[in-house]
Parts: structure tokens; sequence; C-alpha cells
């Protein structure tokens, strides 16, 4: 029988005490003696938010099918544990064989939002492992970071030995052997890290300097060795189709946010949405064959035994056999009970009747991402979605039955005015008029349209990089004019508002287009008691202030100043395929409020064709 | 037809809650590929319903569910394949197929046995050599009042009718305690209420952690003839299925 690394008077003190015992379905059981490299995977914020990764699935099951590693899980104790483990000195443990983080080889952290920063500290924190890297010894694990933060990941480049810039599938296999060859030979970590640096893919943070002008802009960044590269170039998936995917992903205890097979089937956008990081960095788009898909569906769910799987990527419409494989997956999957999920679908003709199809007309309302209120400024972010197309798609919905609506939109938005909040309201009172021109006999109640705004936050990577980030108070002002504008609509009382924290907001702004100087900014706020930062309630505002004043630093100069054309950014020396010259040019046509055709109709030359595959060579002999 | 399943529960996993442990049947069930009943309607599950809730941190000799199937192999194979789909400390080990018309597991439940290992280190209410003796004196008294929670107040009630029997004499050479409470529906002994009520006999503190629980056995009632009555495993009021498939 396992036994677990807390004792059972903890475990019965904490919530959810099945969070840290492992054990679970297709969790991996090896003998750690008998292969050469531990690797334990981590995803900084709480299990059952760590455990609906899919990144994390692929890498397990793929590292796992090598037979010289064995890779664990650790996700951050909650609160509770977090007090109790420092109160009896117990050390973070993997859930596989409950050993020590300290002792594996490498410690992998998957670096999914920029609020999970103060997390990595406490995970380091708690496992016994020096926070700086440049503090770690030869007996510390390597630690290494991974996912869409690391885009830019110079504000915690402090905290880690290694990056790897891409897509996990590529490199690992050249990590690992490197690892073997540093065992046999003795190679000392600075040796390691150096020659790792010369991976596709893997930057070593602590082999290159940074220097500042006056005005505490970037003036240089250079590797401190010569055969280290300048430029590190994001890695990727060439074929696809028929990259490893996980057949058998584990099957938590306990509910996790994805309590289902997510079956990714493409990756990358074909929509160029300039405030979308993942629509950018992801580039090129990558479709599955639909015969893979229905292969790996099957499997999936034989071995996981889930009754319910979602379709992944970024945007599910715009998958070419969409059809085909839905109307597999029906066919298969009623007699079986195994309900199909489409999330992130453009409500047209197609969509509803793929929606009809899955579920009939239910009570799950229909969902829009307008993310602006007028015309304008959609124009402004490339939102290729117009009123008409809104108004048709909710149109055709209300006369099949449906009758809730939910809305997102952003506040903030580069070019945005005050008329622009106001006329979030007005399409939602568009949309009831619509419905309301339905006859009085086919609707059953009155129509109930949620408005959900969130707050915009400039990333890297995006044409949206110079722009500036609005103050927590200019937030608060424009959340404001949706209110009142709302107040004056027709049918206000069929139409509700719910916003998001301003401030987080600001802090994801700092932090997402930071440089290396934020390392002791994070470092002060961790110390004095930060972390858990994207949970709403955990989230203490004033001690980042503070921590900030500290340092000498402010948050505007990272949020609300105006960054010149030619800047150089602290994330320039990551080459994610997509150039800076056409980001350039789109935060130019974003300006004069021009819309960029989509990669299916036409290449814009984003500058992701050296990938050698995808979207990009479509219908193109 | 209806089927029920007994399975036991050991080691970490018992800090897998009651609900939880019927999301990781409903998995098990799929990927064993039993033929499973749904219920009609928007969205369909598996007809099954657990006798007794076990509390997080308890282990259990003896978990019950009953199971609505369409059709059934032999219980030895239907355990068989169940458990090749198991995780460590789970484990099936019976499958008899119910009467037709069988009540529920939960609502025939009427009996529970607990064997309760005490925590070296931690405050026990009794010394070795004490518990037989104690156990037998708190078993004397007329009455047991305890503070019972319910969903609205607290009620003063008197337990004594609803613990069974208990033993303790084991304990004095370092054994469990061993426990049979009354468990009908609306007039149960939860083992920790028995565990607190001793405590306060003994005239000390009651601490959870100073206790390992495990459930052994849940019984039905059975009338007899003569009037009295006898508690049986619930598993007996099925039948093993025997031979290839039904």
């Amino acid at each position: 029988m396992r036994q677990t690394a807390l004792p059972d008077e903890i475990l019965m003190q904490v919530d959810k005490p099945a969070r840290y015992i492992g054990g679970e379905i297709n969790s991996a059981q090896k003998d750690p003696a008998e292969v050469a490299i531990r690797f334990c995977m981590c995803f900084p914020d709480v299990y059952e938010i760590g455990m609906s990764h899919l990144g994390i699935q692929v890498l397990y099951g793929m590292f796992n099918d090598r037979e010289d590693v064995y890779c664990e899980r650790v996700y951050s104790p909650w609160t509770d544990l977090d007090a109790l483990m420092r109160e009896a000195h117990i050390p973070l443990f993997s859930l596989e064989t409950q050993s020590p983080i300290k002792d594996f080889d490498f410690l992998g952290i998957t670096i999914q939002y920029e609020m999970c920063y103060t997390n990595i500290l406490q995970v380091l924190d708690l496992s016994d492992i020096p926070l700086l890297a440049k503090d770690r010894g030869e007996e510390d694990p390597i630690v290494v970071g991974g996912g869409p933060c690391t885009y830019n990941p110079e504000p915690i480049a402090d905290f880690f030995d290694l990056f790897y810039i891409g897509e996990g599938e590529v490199s690992y296999d050249a990590l690992f052997e490197l690892y073997k060859e540093k065992k046999r030979t003795g190679m000392d970590r600075r040796e390691f890290l150096h020659q790792a640096g010369k991976i596709p893919g893997i930057y070593a943070p602590g082999l290159y300097e940074d220097s500042y002008h006056e005005d505490g802009t970037l003036a240089g960044f250079e590797p401190v060795y010569d055969d280290l590269p300048r430029t590190i170039q994001k890695v990727a998936v060439t074929d696809f189709d028929q990259v490893y995917y996980p057949k058998a992903p584990v099957v938590p205890f306990i509910k996790a946010t994805q309590d289902r097979v997510m079956l990714e089937i493409q990756r990358g956008c074909i929509r160029g949405c300039r405030f979308c990081q993942a629509g950018m960095i992801y580039r090129p788009n990558r479709e599955k064959n639909v015969e893979t898909l229905k292969k790996l569906a099957v499997e999936m769910l034989d071995n996981t035994g889930h009754d319910e799987i979602s379709l992944v990527s970024l945007s599910t419409s715009d998958y070419k056999e969409l059809d085909e494989l839905v109307s597999f997956l029906l066919d298969g999957l009623r007699e079986k009970r195994i309900e199909l999920t489409l999330p992130s679908l453009r409500i047209d003709a197609v969509a509803l009747d793929l929606m009809k199809r899955i579920k009939g007309v239910n009570q799950s309302p229909l969902t829009f991402a307008p993310e602006a209120g007028s015309q304008r400024l959609r124009d402004v972010i490339n939102k290729g979605l117009s009123e008409e197309e809104i108004l048709e798609g909710a149109g055709l919905a209300f006369e099949s039955g449906w009758d809730k609506v939910k809305l997102y939109f952003m506040l903030g938005l580069p070019t945005e005015t005050d008329e622009d909040a106001r006329e979030i309201p007005q399409l939602a009172e568009k949309i009831a008029e619509r419905y309301y021109e339905l006859p009085k006999e086919r609707r059953k109640r009155r129509i109930a349209i949620t408005m959900v705004t969130s707050f915009f936050v400039p990333k890297p990577f995006t044409p949206f990089q110079w722009a500036c980030q609005l103050p927590p108070d200019g937030f608060l002002h424009r959340s404001h004019e949706v209110a009142e504008s709302l107040k004056e609509q027709l049918n206000q009382r069929s139409i509700t508002y719910h916003w998001h924290e301003s401030r987080t907001a600001q802090m994801e702004g700092v932090l997402a287009r930071g440089d290396r100087r934020l390392g002791k900014v994070i470092l002060k706020a961790y110390e004095s008691g930060c972390f858990y930062d994207a949970w709403e309630d955990h989230f203490d505002y004033d001690k980042w202030t503070k921590a900030f004043k500290e340092c000498g630093l402010s948050m505007e100069f990272y949020t609300q100043r105006p960054r010149e054309e030619d800047e150089l950014f602290p994330w320039d020396f990551i080459d994610c395929g997509v150039t800076k010259p056409f980001l350039l040019r789109e935060w130019k046509r974003a300006r004069g409020g021009i819309v960029t055709p989509n990669c299916r109709e036409q290449c814009t030359g984003c500058g992701c064709r050296v990938y050698g595959g995808g979207v990009c060579f479509e219908n193109q002999g | 037809m209806k089927i029920r399943v007994k399975f036991t529960k050991h080691g970490p996993v018992r800090y897998v809650g009651h609900l939880d442990m019927m999301r990781y049947f409903q998995k098990a069930l799929r990927r064993a590929g039993t033929d499973v009943s749904y219920s009609e309607g928007y969205s369909p599950h598996p007809i099954m319903s657990f006798a007794s809730p076990l509390g997080v941190g308890m282990e259990s000799d003896a978990e019950y569910f009953d199971l609505q199937v369409e059709s059934s192999l032999s219980s030895e194979e239907e355990a068989a394949r169940l458990n090749r789909q198991m995780a460590d400390g789970i484990q099936v080990v019976s499958w008899r197929l119910l009467p037709e018309h069988a009540k529920k597991a939960m609502a025939q439940t009427a009996a529970i046995d607990y064997g309760i290992s005490l925590q070296e280190g931690h405050p026990l209410p009794c010394e070795k050599g004490e518990w037989k003796k104690k156990m037998e004196e708190f078993l004397g008294q007329e009455q047991i009042l305890v503070l019972k929670k319910t969903k609205k107040n607290e009620v003063e009630t008197d337990i004594r009718s609803l613990v069974f029997s208990a033993d303790a004499s084991a304990a004095d050479e370092g054994g469990e305690v061993f426990a049979r409470l009354c468990s009908e529906s609306g007039n149960s002994l939860n083992v920790k209420l028995f565990l607190e009520a001793f405590c306060n006999f003994c005239g000390r503190p009651y601490d959870m952690l100073s206790y390992r629980v495990c459930r052994k056995e849940v019984y039905y009632k059975q009338e007899q003839e003569d009037g009295n009555s006898i508690y049986l495993p619930l598993e007996e009021y099925g039948e093993p299925i025997e031979g290839d498939t039904l």
C-alpha cells in the first residue's frame, strides 16, 4: 500500500485531502531507482485547476513513455495546507511517489497566467529549493519553465534555470539526453545550463545580461557566452497530425474544473484578433486529421471512463472537418450516453445546427464574444464579427427556442472612448429587440441577456504590445459608462451587467510586459505574504504597491507609458515566428481601423511560414 | 436487473469523499464495459445508489452500492473486470443479483460494524488495562445522553439503544475497539458521536485524530418466524450469478 507524505492529522484537517494523495487512475507508476531522470511537473495553482490543464497531460504522458524518465506531478498546496506544512516543516512532495521535490532532477513549471508568479515562489519555497536560480547548488533540481508566459519570461527570469520557449513536444528529448550526459560525465550545473542554452527553444536566463537607458527602457540584452544564440527561436511541431497525444490521461478522484476528455483538434488560430496573445504565439494554425481525431476520441473515452468529451482549440468553428467529426462523435456516443461539448463556437446557422444536433435547444445560454460594443472598435481589434452577424445569429437562435444570451466584452481597448463603452448596452438592447420581433406565442419568457466586461491587458507578441493600458480608475469610469448607458435602454430589466476587478488587470499588465527588474518586486511581494494572486479573495493590492515602492519601481512605467515604435522590448530576444515588423504593421492598421483578413482568406506575411506546416501551406500547390 | 456491489477501501484513498467515490465508480464502470442501465431524460446517468456514506478518512471492508444493469456476466467475471479498473486500495469483493423488488441498500441498512484502532501518542480516554472495564460500565448505563446536531439545532438524545454492542477488551492488548451501531434511516448513530460519548463518560476530551476507523460490515435486518430478528450482511440479500451470462 502506498504511503502519504502527509500524516493523518494533517490530512484530516485540510479541505479536500484527496488533492494530495496521488494514486489516480492512469497516473504513472515506476520505480524511481530504475530511471535515469526524475522529472516533477508542476502547475502552480490548486489541484483542480492544474489537473484541468491539457499541456501537462500531454508532456506527462510523453515523458513517461520514455523508459528512462519518470515524470510525476505537483500542484500548489491550498492555503490551509501551506500553513500546516510550514509549521510542521514538511517539504513539498510529488503526488505519485510522495517524495520530496528537492530529490528530483527537474522541476518543470507550466506558467499559464501572470498572476501565478508568486505561487511559483511558494512551490520553490515549500520544496526547500533556493528561490533565486543563482543560489542553487549541484544537488538542486533544474527548474525549467514553459507555457505562454515564457514568451516574456523576464519578470521571473531570476527564479528559473531554464525556460522552454515553444511547444513541449519538440525539444525535451534533446534536453534529457544532455542531462544524461551531464550525469555520465559529471558536468557541473553551470556548464549544463550553458550547453542546454544551445538546444533549439531552450533559454538559460542566467547566462544573459540586461542593461537599461536612463529613462528605464531596455538598452541591451546579450548572452555572456559567444556560442549562445542572441535570439531564441520558438520551437513548434510541424507534423501536428502525428505528434504525440496522451491516450490515457490521468483521471482525478476529485472533480477537476475540466472533468472530461479534452480532444485538441487544432493548434493555433487563423483569426488575427489584435488583443489575443494565444492567436499569435501558437501560429501557424495546424489541424489534426479527422480520422486521427476519431481514433483518439474513442481510445481516450475507453481509457478514462469520462462521460463527456470537449473539443479543444482556439476557435472550434474554424476546424475544417468539424461537421464530419461531430457527426461521428454523435453517432458513436449517443448510445454510450457520452456528452459532447463544443466551446468557442462562432454563432451562425452552421453552429446553431450543430448545437441543436448535440443537445437540442437547451437552457445553457448562447454565447457571443463581440469584445467591443461598437463596430469601429471591433475593426480596431480585428474581431471579424459584425453587428449584422451577431443579430442574425441571435435571431436564428431565438427562432429555434433559445432565450438566454451571454455577451463578453473588453474595456480599455486601444482608441476606446466613452462612446464605445456606451454602445455595449446598445448592442444588448438590439439583441433584446430582435427577440421581441418573435410572435408573442413563441416567446416563453422574458429574454435574459448577461453582459460581462473584463479589462484589457496588452500582451507581448500582439499588435497591442505598444499600447497604453488604462489606469484602474479609468477602467472603473468605463464600466460606470456601461452601467449608465444600460439605464437608458428600453429593455434594461432583461439585461444584467457584471464586471471584473480592475486592479488585478493592472497587476497582470505590469507583469505581462515587465522586465527583469521586476524579479525583486515579485520576491518582495511573496515575502510579504502574497500568493494565490489569481484568486480575487487572496489578491492583496496594497502589499504589491508596497513592494513596488520598496524596490523603487513604478507600475505605471510598465502599463501607462507610451512605447516608441523602435523601443527594444524585454521579450524581443524571442522569435515566436510572428515578426516585429508584422506586429507593427498591424498596430498601425489597428489605429486606422483597417481589418486584416484571416490566414485562410489571404496570407499577410506574419512570418510563421518558416515552421513549414499548417494553414500557411494550404491551397498553395 | 439489480446488482449489489460490495467493495473495500483502504490506504490513501480513504481521503476520497463519498460523492467523489460515486463519480469514481461511474467512470470505472465505463472503463470496465459494464452493461449499465441509464436513466431517461435530459442528462442520462447510471442508475446506482450507495448504501451509506463513509466519512472522509475512514477505511472500509464493506462498502455497498446497488446498480441497475441490462445484462451481467457471472459474478466472478464482472468483479474481475471491475477490479482491472480499480485504483490502489479499492477492490470489488462481491457482485450479487438482487430480487427484482429489493429495496435499495440505503433503505435496507439497519446496523454497521466498526473497528476502531487507537493511535499511539494521541490523547485517549483510557489507559491500557482499563478499556474493557470502562466500556462495560459505559454500556451498563440506563441511558447515554448526547447532544445530537440536527439541521436546525442541537437536541439531547439518549443513544443507549442505538449501541447494539461494543467490546473494548482487545484494546487492552493494543487491539481494536469493536462497535455495532444502529444505522436505520432517521435513527442512526454516527461512530464519531459514539466515541465522543464514550470519552465524555471517561471524563476525557474527544480528539478524532486519536482513532482510525474501519467499517467492517453493513447489515440488513431480517425478521424471524419466532418474532426475533437477525442482522445479515447486505450482500447476502442477493445471489451470486454462476456460469456465463444472464
